[in-house]
């Protein structure tokens, strides 16, 4: 059902989990996100929240330290094939994009 | 100068935009948000800028002894994000923030809507259906008395009003749930189409509820009340003591829910025993009411003007009234000298009256039954009487029907004689204007009896 759930990533998945190949503090990662992306990408607390959760049951990410509440996390192997997966999915469109001809120019 | 100022709040549990935007006007005009629950709390601040943003979290919950570690960290990532606890009420929870820069507390659609479903599910859903499913019920019995006996449900404004009491909240409770899964169809749609979770926003969502109390008040102060007092201040007495109770009841419930929690008791022992207070409460205030009720008509009977005790030559006991009747028997044919009661009792609403007469002589029971029936509108005398001439099938089954008899020996504009089994009564139904009087004779009427009776009973002479 996970999988199901998570077949494609969006943005802010792909970002959050790519965030997580260091180890972050869950409020840490917003900002480690808005770096990532120079501030393109913006990650609401409580979209954060709900997705770390997910993450966390689906094991695409686990917890590696916890001081009080401050939970830190980490990707999983799961979470890397998720990424992967996702890039790949990518990878195919620009691809066929490619073959196909760019159809409009860059404005 | 007020520094504190607490207002009912218009807008309902799941609509966040209404809410968001009300707050932030409220700021701009120096009041900062400071509780919620029944009535929102402010206090006075000085007028600023501030952005507000409501998010529905399932774990929150009124019988949390603190905010559970989850909620805790959800606090801390808007915290880090700029955005500042305000209060929280069931599922909600409120954040605000001066910051401009700061991002929205939700992001992405998909995850939104997955959050506010669930926390919906969790106290919002079920109570609304729990809540439609009690009051419904107790709607179609009322509409189930209606269509048995549609004359006396109309002229007793206690029931009457009670039912449409019910109905203005059936029609509430509805119009919520249904706003509500449009919403959730409609975002569902956005964001499977990966747009945005939109906003819940209703223009006249403070138009709708004033209306709404409106109408309550206005059946209330109206017809509930004036047909109460119609009744007897036994009645009277009886609502004012289920009310007294009922707020009784409320304050006591947040008490013991807030003494708990303060105590540290866990959420589900708290909400056990608030359910259990509430039932046991609940049960007594009713069965109270009840008792109050009767006690009231008893302790002023006896001891009436015009009531006395008589005791039959069998032994049985029975409260003899000397009611003002209009019609009496002794005003048909001389009667017999023994101990009569004149019973009247009268039901008045905004749409109809009701007095029932009754005669009656307790040791050998010959009496004279009538009902006279009053109704303001064609279009409920035409309903009406067709429910009083509707076929009903008794015991056994026999066949209780009316049909036509010559009303220009009543004076009536129509009359209906019933019959049982094709047998005829002494009973019969006569019409005049929109009043329908029903009198059950213990003896076959004289033509003169019947002028008499459609003289006084119909025009009132």
């Amino acid at each position: 059902m996970a999988r199901e759930k998570f077949q494609t990533l969006t943005e802010q998945m792909f970002y959050i989990l790519l965030s997580l190949r260091e180890e972050l503090c869950g409020a840490d990662v917003m900002a480690r996100v808005a770096e990532l992306t120079d501030g393109r990408v913006i990650i609401g607390p409580g979209t954060l929240y709900n997705l770390l959760e997910s993450f966390l049951n689906a094991e695409m990410i686990a917890e590696t330290a916890a001081e009080g509440r401050r939970r830190s996390y980490r990707i999983t192997a799961a979470g890397e094939r998720a990424l992967l997966a996702e890039a790949d999915r990518m990878e195919t469109l620009l691809a066929d994009y490619r073959r196909l001809g760019t159809g409009g120019e860059r404005v | 100068m007020r520094q504190t100022k607490r207002t009912m709040m218009w807008y309902e549990f799941y609509q966040d935009a209404n809410i968001e935007e009300h707050l932030e006007a409220m700021a701009a005009n120096g009041w900062k948000l400071e509780k919620i629950g029944f009535f929102w709390h402010y206090r006075r601040a000085e007028p600023a800028r501030v952005r507000y943003s409501v998010t529905y979290f399932s774990e929150s919950s009124e019988f949390n002894p603190s905010p559970t570690e989850n909620e805790e960290t959800l606090r801390e990532y808007c915290a880090a994000a700029g955005w500042d606890f305000v209060a929280g009420w069931h599922q909600m929870l409120i954040f605000s923030t001066s910051r401009e820069d700061a991002p929205p507390l939700e992001t992405e659609g998909t995850v939104k809507l997955e959050a506010v479903h669930r926390a919906m599910k969790k106290n919002f859903l079920p109570s609304g259906f729990v809540i439609l499913a009690l009051f419904g019920f107790n709607l179609a019995m009322q509409l189930r008395l209606a269509e048995r006996n549609l004359p006396s449900f109309l002229a007793d404004g206690v029931q009457l009003g009670a039912a449409l009491l019910i109905l203005l909240l059936v029609c509430h409770l509805v119009w919520i749930l249904c706003s509500y899964f449009l919403w959730y169809r409609d975002a569902k749609r956005s964001v499977e189409q990966g747009g945005p979770c939109p906003k819940r926003r209703s223009r006249f969502a403070r138009a709708r509820q004033t209306v709404l109390l409106a109408a309550a008040a206005s059946v209330v102060l109206f017809m509930y009340i004036p047909a109460a007092v119609s009744v007897g201040r036994g009645t009277v007495k009886g609502l004012l003591f289920l009310l007294c109770g009922y707020g009784f009841m409320g304050v006591v419930i947040q008490l013991v829910r807030r003494w708990l929690r303060h105590r540290g008791v866990s959420a589900w022992t708290n909400r056990i025993v608030t359910i259990v207070l509430a039932f046991v409460l609940g049960t007594g205030i009713i069965g109270g009411s009840v008792f109050y009720t009767l006690w009231v008509h008893k302790s002023v009977q006896p001891g009436g003007e015009d009531t006395e005790t008589y005791i039959t030559s069998y032994g049985s006991e029975w409260q003899l009234r000397r009611d003002p009747l209009p019609l009496k028997i002794e005003d048909l044919q001389p009667i017999e000298a023994l101990p009569w009661s004149y019973e009247l009792t009268e039901h008045w609403s905004p749409l109809a009256s009701l007095q029932e007469g009754r005669q009656v002589e307790y040791e050998n029971w010959e009496s004279l039954d009538y009902e006279i029936f009053d109704v303001k509108t064609d279009f409920l005398y035409r309903a009406c009487l067709r429910n009083y001439l509707g076929t009903e099938e008794l015991v056994g089954q026999r066949w209780l029907e009316y049909s036509a008899a010559d009303e220009t020996q009543w004076g009536a504009s129509a009359a209906y004689r019933l019959s049982i089994d094709g047998e005829e009564m002494d009973t019969w139904l006569l019409c005049r204007n929109r009043r329908i009087v029903k009198i059950t004779f213990d003896w076959e009427p004289t033509p003169a009896q019947m002028a008499l009776v459609g003289k006084t009973l119909l025009t009132g002479a």
